[in-house]
Protein backbone atom coordinates (compact mmCIF):
# COMPACT_ATOMS: atom_id res chain seq x y z
CA UNK A 1 0.00 0.00 0.00
CA UNK A 2 1.59 3.39 -0.98
CA UNK A 3 1.96 5.86 1.72
CA UNK A 4 0.09 8.66 -0.35
CA UNK A 5 -3.40 8.72 -0.80
CA UNK A 6 -4.32 7.10 -4.23
CA UNK A 7 -8.06 7.23 -4.07
CA UNK A 8 -10.65 10.09 -4.91
CA UNK A 9 -11.76 9.69 -1.16
CA UNK A 10 -8.50 9.47 0.84
CA UNK A 11 -7.17 12.59 -1.57
CA UNK A 12 -10.56 14.41 -0.11
CA UNK A 13 -10.37 13.54 3.25
CA UNK A 14 -6.33 14.54 3.09
CA UNK A 15 -7.46 17.84 1.65
CA UNK A 16 -10.25 18.62 3.78
CA UNK A 17 -9.00 17.87 7.16
CA UNK A 18 -4.88 17.31 6.67
CA UNK A 19 -5.00 13.73 7.49
CA UNK A 20 -3.80 10.69 5.29
CA UNK A 21 -5.51 7.95 5.70
CA UNK A 22 -2.93 6.06 4.18
CA UNK A 23 -1.19 6.54 7.21
CA UNK A 24 -2.84 3.63 8.65
CA UNK A 25 -1.08 0.13 9.21
CA UNK A 26 -4.33 -1.33 10.66
CA UNK A 27 -3.24 -2.00 14.24
CA UNK A 28 -6.80 -1.51 15.40
CA UNK A 29 -5.53 0.29 18.45
CA UNK A 30 -8.47 2.61 17.98
CA UNK A 31 -11.00 0.32 18.04
CA UNK A 32 -9.94 -1.71 21.02
CA UNK A 33 -10.24 1.90 22.98
CA UNK A 34 -13.41 3.17 20.83
CA UNK A 35 -16.04 3.54 23.67
CA UNK A 36 -18.73 2.76 21.12
CA UNK A 37 -17.49 0.20 18.53
CA UNK A 38 -19.64 -2.06 20.18
CA UNK A 39 -22.53 -0.36 18.81
CA UNK A 40 -21.04 0.03 15.24
CA UNK A 41 -21.19 -1.66 12.20
CA UNK A 42 -17.91 -0.66 10.43
CA UNK A 43 -14.84 -0.42 13.40
CA UNK A 44 -12.90 2.86 13.00
CA UNK A 45 -9.79 1.11 11.70
CA UNK A 46 -12.27 -0.59 9.05
CA UNK A 47 -13.31 2.96 8.06
CA UNK A 48 -9.66 4.05 7.87
CA UNK A 49 -9.21 0.87 5.45
CA UNK A 50 -12.15 1.41 3.67
CA UNK A 51 -11.08 4.91 2.83
CA UNK A 52 -7.79 3.90 1.89
CA UNK A 53 -9.43 2.17 -1.16
CA UNK A 54 -11.50 5.05 -1.87
CA UNK A 55 -15.14 2.70 -0.80
CA UNK A 56 -17.17 6.15 -0.46
CA UNK A 57 -20.59 4.73 -0.96
CA UNK A 58 -19.95 1.47 1.44
CA UNK A 59 -18.32 3.87 4.31
CA UNK A 60 -21.22 6.68 4.05
CA UNK A 61 -24.10 3.88 4.64
CA UNK A 62 -22.55 3.03 7.82
CA UNK A 63 -24.12 3.72 10.86
CA UNK A 64 -20.61 4.75 12.35
CA UNK A 65 -20.11 8.39 10.73
CA UNK A 66 -22.84 8.73 12.64
CA UNK A 67 -22.35 7.40 16.00
CA UNK A 68 -19.02 8.58 16.52
CA UNK A 69 -19.20 10.55 19.51
CA UNK A 70 -16.17 12.68 19.13
CA UNK A 71 -14.51 11.44 22.15
CA UNK A 72 -10.77 11.64 20.90
CA UNK A 73 -9.81 8.86 22.41
CA UNK A 74 -8.88 6.78 18.90
CA UNK A 75 -6.99 9.72 17.74
CA UNK A 76 -5.16 10.34 20.95
CA UNK A 77 -4.02 6.89 20.55
CA UNK A 78 -2.93 6.33 17.06
CA UNK A 79 0.48 5.32 17.00
CA UNK A 80 0.27 6.66 13.27
CA UNK A 81 -0.70 10.43 14.57
CA UNK A 82 -4.14 10.33 12.40
CA UNK A 83 -6.73 12.29 13.54
CA UNK A 84 -9.49 9.81 13.08
CA UNK A 85 -12.31 11.84 14.65
CA UNK A 86 -11.66 14.54 11.99
CA UNK A 87 -11.79 12.09 9.53
CA UNK A 88 -14.89 11.08 10.74
CA UNK A 89 -16.14 14.95 10.73
CA UNK A 90 -15.05 15.10 7.48
CA UNK A 91 -16.95 11.54 6.35
CA UNK A 92 -20.56 13.13 8.57
CA UNK A 93 -19.93 16.21 6.56
CA UNK A 94 -19.52 14.74 3.00
CA UNK A 95 -22.35 12.72 3.83
CA UNK A 96 -24.77 15.52 4.68
CA UNK A 97 -23.37 17.51 1.69
CA UNK A 98 -23.90 14.95 -0.55
CA UNK A 99 -27.57 14.21 0.60
CA UNK A 100 -26.66 10.37 1.24
CA UNK A 101 -29.60 8.72 3.04
CA UNK A 102 -28.20 8.53 6.98
CA UNK A 103 -28.67 5.43 8.23
CA UNK A 104 -28.87 6.84 11.89
CA UNK A 105 -31.06 9.39 11.06
CA UNK A 106 -31.90 10.98 14.58
CA UNK A 107 -28.27 12.29 14.12
CA UNK A 108 -28.14 14.71 11.52
CA UNK A 109 -31.77 15.64 12.41
CA UNK A 110 -30.18 16.80 15.93
CA UNK A 111 -27.45 18.94 14.51
CA UNK A 112 -29.48 20.66 12.01
CA UNK A 113 -32.42 21.58 14.65
CA UNK A 114 -29.24 22.14 16.98
CA UNK A 115 -27.83 24.66 14.42
CA UNK A 116 -31.27 26.31 13.81
CA UNK A 117 -31.63 27.19 17.22
CA UNK A 118 -27.90 28.81 17.44
CA UNK A 119 -28.81 30.92 14.44
CA UNK A 120 -32.10 32.56 15.46
CA UNK A 121 -30.79 32.86 19.04
CA UNK A 122 -27.21 33.09 18.81
CA UNK A 123 -27.29 30.30 22.01
CA UNK A 124 -28.34 26.84 22.48
CA UNK A 125 -32.20 26.55 22.95
CA UNK A 126 -31.56 24.10 25.96
CA UNK A 127 -35.54 23.99 26.84
CA UNK A 128 -35.77 21.87 23.29
CA UNK A 129 -32.47 20.48 23.88
CA UNK A 130 -34.04 19.20 27.29
CA UNK A 131 -37.38 17.99 25.84
CA UNK A 132 -35.52 15.86 23.46
CA UNK A 133 -33.08 14.83 26.10
CA UNK A 134 -36.04 14.07 28.49
CA UNK A 135 -37.99 12.58 25.36
CA UNK A 136 -35.00 10.30 23.96
CA UNK A 137 -35.13 12.40 21.23
CA UNK A 138 -36.14 12.67 17.48
CA UNK A 139 -38.55 10.43 17.64
CA UNK A 140 -42.23 10.85 16.05
CA UNK A 141 -43.94 10.10 19.41
CA UNK A 142 -40.71 12.71 21.06
CA UNK A 143 -42.53 15.38 19.01
CA UNK A 144 -46.04 14.55 19.97
CA UNK A 145 -45.03 14.40 23.48
CA UNK A 146 -42.82 17.35 23.66
CA UNK A 147 -45.75 19.42 22.00
CA UNK A 148 -45.65 21.75 25.22
CA UNK A 149 -42.55 23.17 24.21
CA UNK A 150 -43.05 23.52 20.59
CA UNK A 151 -45.82 25.74 21.40
CA UNK A 152 -43.84 27.77 23.21
CA UNK A 153 -41.22 28.20 20.57
CA UNK A 154 -43.01 28.52 17.22
CA UNK A 155 -40.33 27.87 15.00
CA UNK A 156 -40.04 25.17 13.14
CA UNK B 1 -40.48 19.48 34.60
CA UNK B 2 -38.38 18.72 37.33
CA UNK B 3 -35.68 20.69 35.75
CA UNK B 4 -37.60 23.76 35.00
CA UNK B 5 -38.85 23.49 38.72
CA UNK B 6 -35.71 23.72 40.26
CA UNK B 7 -34.73 26.44 37.95
CA UNK B 8 -32.57 24.88 35.43
CA UNK B 9 -34.41 25.31 32.13
CA UNK B 10 -35.84 28.91 31.56
CA UNK B 11 -38.12 29.22 28.39
CA UNK B 12 -36.39 31.62 26.50
CA UNK B 13 -32.89 31.37 26.30
CA UNK B 14 -30.39 34.08 27.27
CA UNK B 15 -29.48 35.70 24.00
CA UNK B 16 -26.33 37.33 23.09
CA UNK B 17 -27.40 40.61 23.73
CA UNK B 18 -28.98 40.49 27.24
CA UNK B 19 -27.11 42.59 29.06
CA UNK B 20 -24.56 40.92 31.49
CA UNK B 21 -22.97 42.54 34.37
CA UNK B 22 -21.06 45.43 34.20
CA UNK B 23 -18.29 44.17 32.77
CA UNK B 24 -15.09 46.37 33.66
CA UNK B 25 -12.30 44.56 31.87
CA UNK B 26 -9.61 44.29 34.81
CA UNK B 27 -7.00 42.17 32.80
CA UNK B 28 -8.25 39.53 34.32
CA UNK B 29 -9.35 36.38 33.44
CA UNK B 30 -12.48 36.57 31.24
CA UNK B 31 -15.13 34.10 31.89
CA UNK B 32 -16.86 31.97 28.87
CA UNK B 33 -19.73 30.40 30.54
CA UNK B 34 -21.17 28.89 27.62
CA UNK B 35 -25.03 27.76 26.77
CA UNK B 36 -25.62 25.04 29.58
CA UNK B 37 -24.06 27.71 32.35
CA UNK B 38 -26.61 29.27 31.66
CA UNK B 39 -29.26 26.84 32.05
CA UNK B 40 -28.79 23.16 32.69
CA UNK B 41 -26.00 23.54 34.39
CA UNK B 42 -26.69 26.56 36.43
CA UNK B 43 -24.99 24.97 39.54
CA UNK B 44 -21.77 25.06 37.86
CA UNK B 45 -22.52 28.54 37.15
CA UNK B 46 -23.12 29.42 40.36
CA UNK B 47 -20.48 27.38 42.40
CA UNK B 48 -17.50 28.96 39.95
CA UNK B 49 -19.22 32.49 40.96
CA UNK B 50 -20.08 31.80 44.53
CA UNK B 51 -15.76 30.31 44.48
CA UNK B 52 -14.16 33.16 42.62
CA UNK B 53 -15.68 35.88 44.73
CA UNK B 54 -14.61 33.84 47.57
CA UNK B 55 -11.12 34.02 46.34
CA UNK B 56 -10.84 37.37 45.21
CA UNK B 57 -11.80 38.29 48.98
CA UNK B 58 -9.44 36.38 50.55
CA UNK B 59 -7.07 38.60 47.85
CA UNK B 60 -4.33 35.80 46.80
CA UNK B 61 -1.41 37.33 45.80
CA UNK B 62 -1.06 38.16 41.89
CA UNK B 63 -4.46 36.52 41.16
CA UNK B 64 -7.05 38.22 39.34
CA UNK B 65 -10.36 36.26 39.45
CA UNK B 66 -13.03 38.30 38.67
CA UNK B 67 -14.19 36.21 35.66
CA UNK B 68 -16.08 38.66 33.72
CA UNK B 69 -18.23 37.57 31.12
CA UNK B 70 -18.15 39.61 28.14
CA UNK B 71 -20.75 40.94 26.69
CA UNK B 72 -22.61 39.63 23.79
CA UNK B 73 -20.71 35.59 23.64
CA UNK B 74 -22.28 33.84 21.10
CA UNK B 75 -22.52 29.30 21.05
CA UNK B 76 -19.40 27.87 19.97
CA UNK B 77 -21.41 26.05 17.54
CA UNK B 78 -20.78 22.32 19.29
CA UNK B 79 -20.84 19.65 18.34
CA UNK B 80 -23.54 20.46 15.31
CA UNK B 81 -21.15 23.10 14.05
CA UNK B 82 -18.36 20.90 13.88
CA UNK B 83 -20.58 17.92 12.13
CA UNK B 84 -22.17 19.90 9.52
CA UNK B 85 -20.12 22.80 8.26
CA UNK B 86 -16.31 23.05 9.47
CA UNK B 87 -16.32 26.63 8.33
CA UNK B 88 -19.05 27.56 10.35
CA UNK B 89 -17.02 25.23 13.27
CA UNK B 90 -14.46 27.79 13.23
CA UNK B 91 -16.36 31.16 12.64
CA UNK B 92 -18.00 30.70 15.74
CA UNK B 93 -15.54 30.51 18.29
CA UNK B 94 -13.20 32.97 16.35
CA UNK B 95 -16.15 35.46 16.75
CA UNK B 96 -16.11 34.93 20.53
CA UNK B 97 -12.04 35.19 20.74
CA UNK B 98 -12.15 38.37 19.03
CA UNK B 99 -15.02 40.00 21.41
CA UNK B 100 -13.09 39.01 24.32
CA UNK B 101 -9.81 40.48 22.77
CA UNK B 102 -11.36 43.14 22.46
CA UNK B 103 -12.73 43.41 26.15
CA UNK B 104 -9.36 43.94 26.87
CA UNK B 105 -8.12 40.06 27.69
CA UNK B 106 -5.76 37.84 27.29
CA UNK B 107 -6.93 35.22 28.54
CA UNK B 108 -10.33 33.10 29.07
CA UNK B 109 -11.61 30.84 31.19
CA UNK B 110 -14.30 28.24 29.95
CA UNK B 111 -16.16 25.93 32.35
CA UNK B 112 -17.48 23.51 29.51
CA UNK B 113 -15.33 21.09 27.93
CA UNK B 114 -17.03 21.11 24.41
CA UNK B 115 -16.74 25.01 24.64
CA UNK B 116 -12.75 24.84 25.67
CA UNK B 117 -12.23 22.16 22.37
CA UNK B 118 -14.02 23.79 19.65
CA UNK B 119 -12.66 27.11 20.87
CA UNK B 120 -9.08 25.62 21.31
CA UNK B 121 -9.35 23.78 17.41
CA UNK B 122 -10.29 26.82 15.91
CA UNK B 123 -7.12 28.70 17.16
CA UNK B 124 -5.28 25.73 16.10
CA UNK B 125 -6.56 25.43 12.98
CA UNK B 126 -6.29 28.75 11.62
CA UNK B 127 -3.07 29.14 12.73
CA UNK B 128 -1.65 26.18 11.08
CA UNK B 129 -3.75 27.01 7.50
CA UNK B 130 -3.63 29.97 5.90
CA UNK B 131 -5.66 28.80 3.32
CA UNK B 132 -8.74 28.86 5.86
CA UNK B 133 -7.99 31.79 7.73
CA UNK B 134 -8.67 33.76 4.51
CA UNK B 135 -11.40 31.50 4.03
CA UNK B 136 -12.69 32.83 7.30
CA UNK B 137 -11.89 36.81 7.16
CA UNK B 138 -13.86 36.63 3.66
CA UNK B 139 -17.06 35.44 4.43
CA UNK B 140 -19.85 37.39 6.61
CA UNK B 141 -21.84 35.54 9.23
CA UNK B 142 -25.80 35.63 8.96
CA UNK B 143 -27.21 38.80 7.46
CA UNK B 144 -26.70 42.55 9.11
CA UNK B 145 -23.52 41.42 11.03
CA UNK B 146 -19.93 42.42 10.52
CA UNK B 147 -17.58 40.94 7.98
CA UNK B 148 -14.22 39.24 10.24
CA UNK B 149 -12.32 42.14 9.00
CA UNK B 150 -9.43 40.40 11.50
CA UNK B 151 -9.14 38.05 13.00
CA UNK B 152 -8.29 37.51 16.65
CA UNK B 153 -4.68 37.56 17.67
CA UNK B 154 -4.28 34.22 18.04
CA UNK B 155 -2.41 35.22 21.43
CA UNK B 156 -5.38 34.64 23.54
CA UNK B 157 -5.22 32.13 25.72
CA UNK B 158 -8.16 29.27 26.09
CA UNK B 159 -8.17 27.09 29.38
CA UNK B 160 -10.19 24.87 30.72
CA UNK B 161 -11.53 26.64 34.15
CA UNK B 162 -9.83 23.36 36.12
CA UNK B 163 -6.92 24.32 34.43
CA UNK B 164 -7.47 28.09 35.81
CA UNK B 165 -7.95 26.61 39.33
CA UNK B 166 -4.95 24.71 39.53
CA UNK B 167 -2.23 26.36 37.71
CA UNK B 168 -3.48 30.34 37.50
CA UNK B 169 -4.92 30.34 41.22
CA UNK B 170 -2.66 27.67 41.95
CA UNK B 171 -3.24 24.82 44.80
CA UNK B 172 -1.43 26.54 47.57
CA UNK B 173 -3.82 29.76 47.23
CA UNK B 174 -7.06 27.16 47.65
CA UNK B 175 -5.71 24.91 50.33
CA UNK B 176 -5.60 28.84 52.64
CA UNK B 177 -9.10 29.35 51.58
CA UNK B 178 -10.22 25.87 52.70
CA UNK B 179 -12.37 26.09 55.98
CA UNK B 180 -13.94 23.04 56.29
CA UNK B 181 -12.50 20.10 55.26
CA UNK B 182 -14.06 17.37 53.81
CA UNK B 183 -12.30 14.68 55.44
CA UNK B 184 -14.06 11.39 55.05
CA UNK B 185 -15.54 12.40 51.63
CA UNK B 186 -14.33 9.40 48.69
CA UNK B 187 -14.68 10.69 45.60
CA UNK B 188 -13.71 9.83 41.97
CA UNK B 189 -12.85 12.41 39.21
CA UNK B 190 -14.38 12.17 36.28
CA UNK B 191 -12.82 14.06 33.50
CA UNK B 192 -14.77 13.18 30.40
CA UNK B 193 -13.32 13.07 26.78
CA UNK B 194 -11.55 16.19 25.66
CA UNK B 195 -10.46 18.41 28.48
CA UNK B 196 -7.27 16.58 27.65
CA UNK B 197 -7.91 15.29 24.30
CA UNK B 198 -6.78 15.55 22.14
CA UNK B 199 -3.19 16.75 23.37
CA UNK B 200 -1.93 18.54 20.45
CA UNK B 201 -5.07 20.61 21.09
CA UNK B 202 -5.38 20.70 24.77
CA UNK B 203 -1.64 20.53 25.56
CA UNK B 204 -2.34 18.44 28.21
CA UNK B 205 0.66 16.66 29.83
CA UNK B 206 -0.91 13.18 30.96
CA UNK B 207 -4.00 12.79 28.88
CA UNK B 208 -4.52 9.63 29.30
CA UNK B 209 -4.21 9.59 33.67
CA UNK B 210 -4.99 13.20 33.99
CA UNK B 211 -4.59 13.95 37.54
CA UNK B 212 -5.06 17.71 38.57
CA UNK B 213 -8.31 17.03 39.56
CA UNK B 214 -7.41 14.24 41.91
CA UNK B 215 -4.82 17.29 43.38
CA UNK B 216 -7.61 19.31 43.95
CA UNK B 217 -10.18 17.15 45.69
CA UNK B 218 -6.80 15.93 48.10
CA UNK B 219 -5.98 19.68 48.93
CA UNK B 220 -9.76 19.77 50.11
CA UNK B 221 -9.33 16.98 52.56
CA UNK B 222 -11.73 14.34 50.73
CA UNK B 223 -9.84 11.44 49.13
CA UNK B 224 -9.38 10.68 45.52
CA UNK B 225 -10.23 6.75 44.95
CA UNK B 226 -8.34 5.37 41.91
CA UNK B 227 -10.85 3.68 38.81
CA UNK B 228 -10.42 2.85 35.18
CA UNK B 229 -13.58 5.61 33.90
CA UNK B 230 -11.41 9.55 34.16
CA UNK B 231 -11.64 9.87 30.53
CA UNK B 232 -14.88 7.82 29.21
CA UNK B 233 -16.70 8.83 27.39
CA UNK B 234 -20.43 9.41 28.74
CA UNK B 235 -22.31 9.24 25.28
CA UNK B 236 -22.40 13.32 25.17
CA UNK B 237 -25.24 14.10 22.62
CA UNK B 238 -26.09 10.60 21.69
CA UNK B 239 -28.13 10.72 24.69
CA UNK B 240 -30.37 12.63 22.66
CA UNK B 241 -30.22 10.80 19.39
CA UNK B 242 -29.65 7.12 20.46
CA UNK B 243 -30.37 7.10 23.83
CA UNK B 244 -29.90 3.04 24.96
CA UNK B 245 -26.61 3.65 23.54
CA UNK B 246 -25.41 6.41 26.02
CA UNK B 247 -27.54 5.08 28.73
CA UNK B 248 -24.85 1.85 28.30
CA UNK B 249 -22.23 3.86 28.34
CA UNK B 250 -22.80 6.37 31.35
CA UNK B 251 -23.86 2.87 33.03
CA UNK B 252 -20.77 2.02 32.94
CA UNK B 253 -19.11 4.59 34.00
CA UNK B 254 -21.73 4.72 37.08
CA UNK B 255 -20.49 1.15 37.82
CA UNK B 256 -17.25 1.45 38.05
CA UNK B 257 -17.74 4.08 40.52
CA UNK B 258 -19.78 2.18 42.56
CA UNK B 259 -17.02 -1.09 42.22
CA UNK B 260 -14.43 1.29 43.70
CA UNK B 261 -17.06 2.49 46.51
CA UNK B 262 -16.95 6.58 45.82
CA UNK B 263 -19.80 7.91 47.25
CA UNK B 264 -20.04 10.93 44.75
CA UNK B 265 -18.54 11.77 40.90
CA UNK B 266 -16.34 15.15 40.53
CA UNK B 267 -17.11 16.30 37.81
CA UNK B 268 -15.76 19.16 35.47
CA UNK B 269 -18.31 18.96 32.11
CA UNK B 270 -21.62 19.97 32.04
CA UNK B 271 -22.72 17.29 29.19
CA UNK B 272 -21.17 14.64 31.46
CA UNK B 273 -22.89 15.87 34.61
CA UNK B 274 -26.48 16.18 32.33
CA UNK B 275 -25.76 12.24 31.57
CA UNK B 276 -24.86 10.84 34.81
CA UNK B 277 -27.61 12.66 37.17
CA UNK B 278 -30.22 13.32 35.48
CA UNK B 279 -30.08 10.24 33.37
CA UNK B 280 -29.21 8.05 36.62
CA UNK B 281 -33.34 6.82 37.44
CA UNK B 282 -33.18 5.83 33.65
CA UNK B 283 -30.25 3.48 33.91
CA UNK B 284 -31.85 1.93 37.21
CA UNK B 285 -35.44 1.32 35.25
CA UNK B 286 -33.56 0.02 32.34
CA UNK B 287 -30.35 -1.86 33.82
CA UNK B 288 -32.36 -2.87 37.22
CA UNK B 289 -29.64 -1.02 39.17
CA UNK B 290 -30.08 1.07 42.01
CA UNK B 291 -27.29 3.52 41.79
CA UNK B 292 -27.84 6.80 43.98
CA UNK B 293 -24.70 8.11 43.44
CA UNK B 294 -24.52 12.74 43.28
CA UNK B 295 -22.85 13.75 40.71
CA UNK B 296 -20.74 17.42 41.58
CA UNK B 297 -19.08 19.78 39.73
CA UNK B 298 -15.67 20.23 41.12
CA UNK B 299 -16.80 23.56 42.00
CA UNK B 300 -19.24 22.50 43.94
CA UNK B 301 -17.12 20.54 45.94
CA UNK B 302 -14.25 23.25 46.29
CA UNK B 303 -17.18 25.57 47.28
CA UNK B 304 -18.30 23.04 50.25
CA UNK B 305 -14.37 23.46 51.34
CA UNK B 306 -14.50 26.93 51.63
CA UNK B 307 -17.74 26.81 53.69
CA UNK B 308 -20.07 28.11 51.61
CA UNK B 309 -23.36 27.17 52.00
CA UNK B 310 -25.15 24.48 49.86
CA UNK B 311 -27.97 26.39 48.58
CA UNK B 312 -25.86 28.71 47.03
CA UNK B 313 -23.69 26.33 45.28
CA UNK B 314 -26.91 24.93 43.49
CA UNK B 315 -26.60 21.93 45.30
CA UNK B 316 -30.54 21.37 45.61
CA UNK B 317 -30.41 21.43 41.71
CA UNK B 318 -29.34 18.19 40.92
CA UNK B 319 -31.80 15.08 40.06
CA UNK B 320 -29.39 12.33 42.24
CA UNK B 321 -30.02 14.09 45.78
CA UNK B 322 -27.10 15.13 47.19
CA UNK B 323 -28.08 16.34 50.90
CA UNK B 324 -27.95 13.20 52.10
CA UNK B 325 -24.65 12.65 51.47
CA UNK B 326 -23.52 16.12 52.60
CA UNK B 327 -25.42 15.35 55.94
CA UNK B 328 -24.01 11.79 56.45
CA UNK B 329 -20.73 13.58 55.85
CA UNK B 330 -21.46 16.40 58.70
CA UNK B 331 -21.02 19.17 56.13
CA UNK B 332 -24.93 20.46 56.50
CA UNK B 333 -26.30 20.05 59.87
CA UNK B 334 -28.98 17.14 59.75
CA UNK B 335 -33.01 18.64 59.11
S1 LIG C 1 -4.84 3.31 15.61
FE1 LIG C 1 -4.22 4.45 13.79
S2 LIG C 1 -2.87 3.08 12.67
FE2 LIG C 1 -3.96 1.83 14.18
S3 LIG C 1 -5.73 1.05 13.02
FE3 LIG C 1 -6.41 2.93 14.05
S4 LIG C 1 -6.08 4.54 12.53
FE4 LIG C 1 -4.91 2.76 11.87
S1 LIG D 1 -13.90 9.52 18.37
FE1 LIG D 1 -15.49 8.20 17.54
S2 LIG D 1 -14.40 6.51 16.57
FE2 LIG D 1 -12.94 7.55 17.91
S3 LIG D 1 -13.00 6.41 19.82
FE3 LIG D 1 -14.47 8.11 20.02
S4 LIG D 1 -16.45 7.31 19.35
FE4 LIG D 1 -14.85 5.85 18.66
Amino acid sequence: MPLTPQTDLARYIQEKCGENVCLCYWCQKCTAGCPVAEHFDLMPSQVLRAAQFGQKEFILNSKTVWLCAACEACSTRCRQGIDITRVMDVLKIMAQREGIEPSVRTVPMFYKSGLRRIKLFGRVYELELMRNFIYGGFSPASWISGGCSLAICPWP
Amino acid sequence: MKMVHRGKLRLLPTRPSDQGPSDQPTKGVAYYPGCSLHSTAIEYNLSTKAIAERLVLSAVEGVSLDLAEPKGWACCGTTPAHSTDDLLATIMPLKNLKLIEESGYSCVAMPCPSCFIRHRTAIYDVRDDPGLRGQVAALRLGSGQARMRQMPSGEIEVEHLLTTMTERVGYDAIAEAVTQPLTGLKVVCYYGCVITRSAKITGAENYEHPTKMDQLVEILGAESLHWSYKTECCGVSLSITQLPIALSMSRRILRNAEEVRAEAIVVACPLGHANLDMRQEQINEQFGEDYHIPILYFTQLVGLAFGIEPRKLGMDKHLARTFPLLQAKRLIAAS
